[in-house]
């Protein structure tokens, strides 16, 4: 955006220039390198202010993503990083594999390593999700590093033996007996957090399959969700629903628009205020009714009684008829002189021209649907047609409250909204250019 | 509004005039079908079902395929029902509360996409600004893989996030920070709520995590000199009293200039003292409500003398003339003059709180709010919310598009002219707008009074005692939880005509507003 | 342009076979019928039981399969939903159902009435615990039966308070000896820099009902015609637990509850902190061994009444299952019933410790009483049999006022007052208010409730007196199990009935309504 032209030798100023005597250029040098130091130092303050906005808007997505990767038990720290844990999951268990280390914990020992081997070996089929490591985290509730004939034959990671420097050097620094308080707290997490990872990784290091190692970023959060709840089937349900309401609504929309916009019938406008006033009712009410309707069609808890309702909007019908408003009634009178047909003059010129319409009306319903909640949520029985903010409350609900598994959930469904925008952001912006404000 | 009436085609020529009526009529309804339909059944009818229910008893625990009997009409009665209870009207004040964030939101809007209209390329600077930023994120890494993610790896993290924000800024230009802006809103519905539920969580939430500290500072400046909040209490109660005065000049100056009709001054001047009349109402605090209304008093009798001795410098056309402009500034006025009036209470209370606190012995002087739970904080908690979701909405692209559409050499003569930027704004920028902010308006207004819902929903129920709950969550308490639909009806038609009679008022008065 | 139909067009008519292909079969050669319940593993084994005791109760088919299909609605258990389906006739036929809401479904009529077939085939209220009666019926009509009964106690974990140096309570103890044990078990567990979110209570957050009821208190009075609440026993009340959750800080906050980090919701996370050690009590009943079996941290579990000041009681509640009147199979629904109140299904209920099992038969043998497999428990569980035996207290409904109602006003009021809005004795006074009107509301709704009301809301008039003037109360005349039972521990009950009073029409002040409907009405 210089407004001085590069020297590149076939622009005819530098021709000129070149005819100019030395002293000249390098005063026109100057001049330009001024100009854009001006414009480099001017810019700065505009980039700044737009990236202090942007990341105070963005925050809220920074904690989401990084809670996402964190183990439940570090949620709610200051720190929003997930750090080195030993709280993981580890699959599932039968009732009589928990019992036998429970046995075990009761008696108050502490699980050696064969007897670890012992409970991987009876581990059948799993019947009921529990976390191994909390079972193990109470088996070696006394906050003891397990003792070296826990581990006996095991060769200790480079990662253990880290740990266990860690240990000894806090068993051989005792705490000073007058610390208390937030400061005393601190130095006994500190040292409970040490044990704990270094019992969880001597377990990861006994049994490599069943205990995983410590650590930082979960990612298996997201994978995790997928085996909670079927997430995959929410994802397909509500991008397909959102697909086909924004595929009809364009189209039917359109139409419309076009009749009110581009043709002339009498009661057009009467119509056409009818439609409008629909929009202000608020759309609470109409759900028993709608319900009513969707259970005369047999359309109940099926995914087309959510498309339907959606698909035929007074506000589509607006929009675009705003739109097609600004479109200069010369070009259909130049196809209708043609002996153009009105479905001619409509599919051949007008669509084509109120694209940028169509696109903002595109982006417009799709995320409108993709985020709907009530409709869905009063409609819909069976699991297999839930929509993903449906599906979200599952971990929001009685059933369940793991923070990082919904925040996980919630960055996985936001995705699909930033591609459909990114791609379509250029159009949506000179779409909304051409009309929609003109009333 | 209409398209262009066009030369009848040859052949419909030698038709007669009710059958090219006709042929238009089935022609305009063919390609309406499709779309008619649908909205027919699944928009009309529930209307007109809606509108005969709200005269009716319709309950779902009385009137369903299981009972006998129909339901009964009973007149106005739910109507009455509505006016004489007082839960309508308190969720209609929470309603109006929530909207008072409408002009802050579009202000922002506003200003954002102003900020996104400017040129940001940095001409032959951009490689500098490149190096800057990436040498700035490289160092920001290398201390963050350095420092072993303890805390300081917080700092550090959020730092690079900002650099990385900055650098794809200048690479990628307007459209990067443009969807970065816009982000929140579309993202924005049950995910982002269950987000910021999170969020607002009173001992782990970030946002308290963020705000403890600073109430820290506070309590112990408050606790060592008490009278430093109370000097910053004065203060913003002399900022409200000139904001003000600043309203009502503006209104004077209109009127002098002859922008501004008898009625259509009526109302803005109204608002313009519904803060000042509050703060006399509610106990907020000892000498605010004793000193805000005198203040005001004072200003607005020196204002109107002035008015009364001025000369009328332009005759005013009619009496509505210029409502919409001075009704956007009254209501800026208004809703600035809200926050103020909330600032001042909070500092004017601060000491004697905080000298409480200590008495009590309590650990924190000042603690961090519950957001979601206490009833004082939820409104404003769920605004903040709705701010940050509304920055970079449709009002910002529509604004972004009106920008690009106000012609360049407007500017230029204003430059020739010597113009400061905050005269070429209201001079220029602003009443080019208008066409744009009218329609904004109009669609925040009815948004607003319908809204509310799905943040009841998901993040408070409708609480805490009834602070969060707006008059849509109140035909979902009435019609899904106790089955009285008929009753929800006739709520819901309540506010169609509020939101029909609010729009029907905009359109007419901003209408000419725009066209002004 | 057209390309861009065409194609958009062909793809979402591909995703449409495609979803259309993975939808899940659920067709099937028999009779299908459903449940609509809570997501629990335990259900399943439970359907699998049942397919068994069709078949050995010889319910099958010429192949000898059963001769009907349950299966499992976990998606659909929220009050709303399940009614907007009930009237629209797409409700699952059997539903779970808990006090509220099955006063709810019976008030809209979509729930069969249940009394005769229960009689005939073995589920009628003698076949479950005494006072559970009157939970399971609506005027005397049965609508529901036990899936499980829950008798609310708390839950004790000795060793955390022996950790302090405090002793746990003894089975029966009152509310001055809790407040006593909370504030030193708050000093002695909590030093000063303890994080939010690891903070440690006494209790979990105490249900309102729960503490009124052992104070005699009920949101109803004791014909059921009104509000009871603006009285100086419920004021009381209130001034008590705002005491202890915000000046003491021996129950947690709704914050405190929302700062720990749980894997369970609501109410559930209550336990989860229990587990965790950071609650040294839970009110609670069995059912929550379910999920404390998980918990191996604690080493010792003891039970103890809910205390008291001169009345010890307990709720006894249930969630039960109710057949919904637009269900296709009926009779093969009922059978799904008669095999709740069978030992085949208490046994699953005696295994995995989901509260009681519906028939205190199954109660009494050692499998209840000391499972092999989980020693820590010994001696618990027959706490819960026997106080759903003796202390146990059914709660009240009113048929006059649905108890979501009741339930919304006093949290309003609740909350109104915790959070400063209103004084206790405001508080007190505007849920009762409103109580009231919602009661006029419903009588001006339903004329056909009129005449009941006006007989009970004359009997409530003589009683005031008579409890203003200490004599002994008519026992028929008083409705509420609450009082009924309070007044019964107190020895204030007569067999006498005083002649019957003159039938009020106008009881309360709010005189409009009440003289519209008669004149209507008449």
């Amino acid at each position: 955006m210089s407004t001085i032209d590069p020297p590149d030798g076939t622009s005819p100023i530098v021709g000129a220039a070149a005819m100019l005597s030395a002293e000249d250029r390098r005063a026109m040098r100057d001049r330009q390198r001024r100009a854009e130091r001006k414009r480099f130092f001017g810019s700065i303050p505009l980039h700044l202010t737009l990236t202090a906005i942007g990341f105070t808007l963005f925050l809220p997505f920074l904690w989401m993503i990084l809670t996402s990767l964190k183990p439940l038990d570090q949620i709610g720290a200051d720190n929003w990083l997930p750090t080195l844990s030993a709280n993981t999951d580890a699959g599932q268990f039968s009732e009589a594999a928990v019992d036998k280390v429970r046995a075990v914990v009761r008696a108050g020992d502490t699980p050696t390593a064969a007897f670890l081997q012992a409970f991987v070996d009876t581990e059948a089929e799993s019947v009921r999700p529990t976390q191994l490591a909390d079972m193990l985290n109470a088996a070696i509730q006394r906050g003891e590093p397990l003792p070296a004939e826990a581990y006996e034959g095991v060769t200790l990671s480079q990662e253990s033996r880290a740990h266990l420097a860690a240990v000894e050097a806090n068993a051989a620094r005792p705490i000073p007996p007058d610390l208390e308080g937030p400061a005393l707290d601190d130095a006994l997490g500190e040292r409970s957090r040490a044990v704990a990872l270094f019992n969880a990784s001597v377990l990861h290091d006994a049994l490599p399959e069943l205990v995983p190692a410590p650590v930082t970023a979960r990612t298996h959060n997201y994978l995790e969700v997928f085996r909670q709840i079927p997430f995959a089937r929410y994802y397909t349900n509500s991008l397909f629903i959102a697909c086909w309401v924004t595929f009809l609504q364009v189209f039917t929309s359109s139409l419309a628009a076009f009749s009110f916009a581009r043709l002339q019938w009498p009661g057009r406008d009467k119509v056409f205020l009818l439609y409008l006033s629909t929009m202000m009712l608020p759309g609470l009410v109409m759900m028993i009714p709608n319900y009513q309707i969707m259970i005369t069609l047999g359309l109940v808890d099926t995914l087309a009684g959510l498309i339907l309702p959606g698909a035929f909007t007074a506000f589509g019908t607006f929009l675009l008829r705003q739109f097609m408003l600004s479109i200069p009634a010369s070009l259909d009178e130049a196809a209708e002189i043609d002996g153009a047909s009105k479905w001619r003059t409509y599919w051949d010129v007008i669509l084509p021209l109120a694209r940028p319409g169509l696109v903002t009306l595109a982006i417009f319903t799709f995320m409108g649907n993709y985020n709907s909640f009530f409709w869905p949520l009063v409609m819909l029985k069976g699991e297999h047609n839930y929509t993903l903010p449906i599906g979200l409350l599952y971990f929001d609900s009685s059933a369940g409250q793991e923070t990082n598994l919904l925040m996980a959930a919630v960055t996985m469904s936001v995705v699909p909204m930033i591609i459909v925008f990114v791609v379509m952001q250029k159009q949506l912006v000179a779409g909304i250019q051409l009309g929609a404000v003109k009333g | 509004m209409s398209a262009a009436a066009r030369p009848a085609p040859p052949t419909a020529a030698r038709k007669s005039a009710a059958q090219r009526q006709r042929r238009a009529l089935l022609i305009g309804l063919t390609f309406l079908l499709p779309n008619i339909l649908g909205v027919a059944v699944f928009t009309v009818f529930p209307v007109v079902f809606s509108l005969v229910m709200a005269f009716s008893d319709w309950d779902l625990t009385q009137h369903n395929m299981f009972k006998e009997g129909l339901p009964k009409f009973i007149g106005l009665e739910n109507f009455v029902d509505l006016i004489t209870g007082d839960r309508f009207f308190r969720f209609f004040a929470n309603t109006l509360f929530f909207m008072m964030g409408i002009p802050v939101a579009v202000g922002g809007s506003l200003c954002a996409a102003i900020l996104l209209s400017k040129d940001t390329s940095a001409g032959g600077g951009r490689p500098y600004l490149w190096l800057l930023a990436g040498s700035v994120l490289v160092v920001s890494c290398v201390m963050l893989t350095a420092s072993g993610l303890g805390s300081t790896a917080m700092m550090l993290l959020l730092i690079g996030t900002a650099c990385g924000i900055l650098l794809m800024g200048v690479t990628g230009g307007l459209t990067f920070y443009r969807t970065l802006f816009y982000t929140p809103h579309f993202v924005a519905g049950v995910a982002t709520m269950i987000l910021w539920k999170k969020l607002y969580a009173k001992d782990t939430g970030p946002v308290n995590a963020a705000v403890r500290p600073v109430l820290e500072v506070v309590g112990g400046v408050t606790q060592s000199a008490p009278a430093v909040p109370t000097v910053i209490g004065w203060a913003f109660t002399a900022l409200l009293i000139l904001l003000f005065g600043w309203g009502l000049g503006r209104l004077r100056t209109m009127r002098v200039e002859g922008d501004l009709g008898a009625a259509a001054g009526a109302l803005p001047l109204v608002l313009l003292f519904i803060p000042a009349c509050i703060a006399a109402i509610w106990d907020l605090g000892g000498p605010l409500m004793r000193v805000v209304p005198i203040g005001i008093s004072a200003v607005a009798v020196v204002q109107l003398v002035r008015l009364a001795t001025a000369q009328e410098r332009f005759p005013v056309n009619a009496p509505s003339e210029g409502f919409g402009s001075a009704l956007v500034f009254a209501l800026l006025a208004m809703v600035g003059q809200f926050i103020l009036l909330g600032f001042a209470a909070v500092a004017l209370n601060l000491a004697g709180f905080v000298e409480a606190s200590a008495a009590a012995g309590r650990e924190t002087l000042i603690e961090a709010p519950g957001w979601l739970t206490n009833p004082d904080f939820a409104k404003p908690a769920l605004m903040i919310m709705g701010f940050w979701a509304a920055i970079g909405s449709n009002n910002m692209i529509l604004y972004l598009a009106a920008l690009t559409n106000v012609p360049g050499e407007l500017y230029e003569a204003a430059d020739i002219d010597g113009a400061s930027p905050m005269q070429r704004f209201w001079n220029i920028t602003w009443p080019q707008l208008a066409p744009a902010t009218f329609f904004i308006f109009v669609m925040s207004t009815i948004g607003g009074l319908q809204g509310g819902f799905e943040m009841a929903r998901v993040m408070t129920q409708g609480g805490p005692d009834g602070a969060t709950t707006t008059l849509s969550y109140f035909i979902y308490i009435e019609g899904f939880e106790t089955g009285r639909l008929g009753y929800a009806s006739a709520v819901a038609w309540t506010l169609f005509i509020l939101v029909f009679s609010v729009t029907l008022f905009n359109w007419k008065f901003g209408n000419k507003y725009v066209n002004d | 342009m057209k390309l861009v139909f065409l194609v958009v067009s062909l793809l979402l008519g591909l995703a449409s076979v495609g979803i259309w292909l993975t939808q899940p079969d659920l067709a099937s050669d028999k009779p299908v019928i459903y449940w609509v319940t809570d997501r629990n593993p335990a259900r399943e084994l439970q359907v699998e039981r049942f397919h068994q005791w069709l078949v050995h109760e010889g319910h099958v088919d010429e192949h000898g399969k059963p001769i009907v299909e349950l299966r499992l609605d976990m998606a659909n258990a929220q009050v709303s939903k399940i009614a907007i389906q009930s009237v629209s006739g797409v409700a699952s036929d059997l539903i779970d159902t808990y006090g509220e809401s099955m006063r709810l479904l019976q008030a809209m009529g979509v729930l069969t009435d249940l009394t005769e077939d229960a009689e005939a085939m073995g589920f009628g209220p003698n076949s479950t615990y005494d006072a559970m009666g009157p939970d399971l019926m609506v005027d005397g009509r049965q609508y529901r039966y036990p899936a499980n009964v829950s008798v609310n106690l708390m839950w004790v974990n000795p060793e955390l308070l022996q950790r302090y140096g405090l002793d746990p309570p003894p089975p029966r103890w009152t509310w001055a000896d809790f407040e006593q044990l909370g504030v030193a078990f708050k000093k002695a567990a909590n030093s000063a820099g303890t994080r939010p979110a690891d903070r440690k209570f006494i209790s979990s957050h105490l249900m309102a009902h729960v503490f009124d009821l052992t104070n005699g208190v009920d949101p109803l009075n004791e014909t059921l015609t009104g509000s009871a609440l603006n009285n100086p026993a419920w004021i009381e009340s209130l001034k008590t637990r705002k005491r202890w959750i915000y000046e003491l800080n021996i129950l947690p906050t709704p914050d405190d509850v929302a700062a720990a980090p749980t894997e369970q919701g609501f109410g559930r996370s209550a336990l989860q902190l229990f587990g965790r050690e950071q609650y040294a009590m839970l009110p609670g009943g069995r059912y929550m061994l379910v999920q404390l079996r998980r918990y191996s941290q604690i080493r010792e579990l003891d039970v103890v009444e809910v205390p008291h000041n001169t009345f010890p009681a307990a709720f006894i509640s249930t969630r039960a299952v109710a057949l919904y009147k637009g269900s296709k199979h009926p009779e093969l629904a009922k059978l799904f019933l008669a095999f709740l109140a069978s030992e085949a299904y208490s046994q699953t209920i005696v295994e995995d410790a989901d509260a009681l099992p519906p028939n205190p038969e199954f109660t009494r043998g050692e499998a209840f009483r000391s499972p092999s497999n989980y020693p820590r428990e010994h001696g618990v569980h027959e706490i819960f049999a026997d106080a759903a035996e003796t202390i146990a207290v059914s709660m009240a409904y009113s048929p006059y006022v649905l108890p979501s109602i009741i339930n919304r006003e006093r949290n309003n009021a609740e909350q109104a007052y915790f959070n400063n809005r209103l004084t206790a004795e405001q508080a007190a006074e505007q849920a009762a208010r409103l109580i009231d009107r919602q009661i006029q509301a419903e009588l001006y709704r339903k004329p056909e409730l009129l005449a009941a009301y006006a007989r009970d809301a004359a009997r409530q008039r003589v009683l005031e007196e008579l409890k203003a003037e200490g004599k002994p109360l008519p026992e028929t005349w008083i409705k509420n199990p609450v009082h009924r039972a309070y007044y019964q521990a107190k020895g204030r009950l007569t067999d006498q009935t005083p002649p019957e009073p003159t039938p009020v029409v106008l009881p309360f002040d709010d005189e409009h309504a009440v003289s519209t409907v008669n004149e209507s009405a008449s």
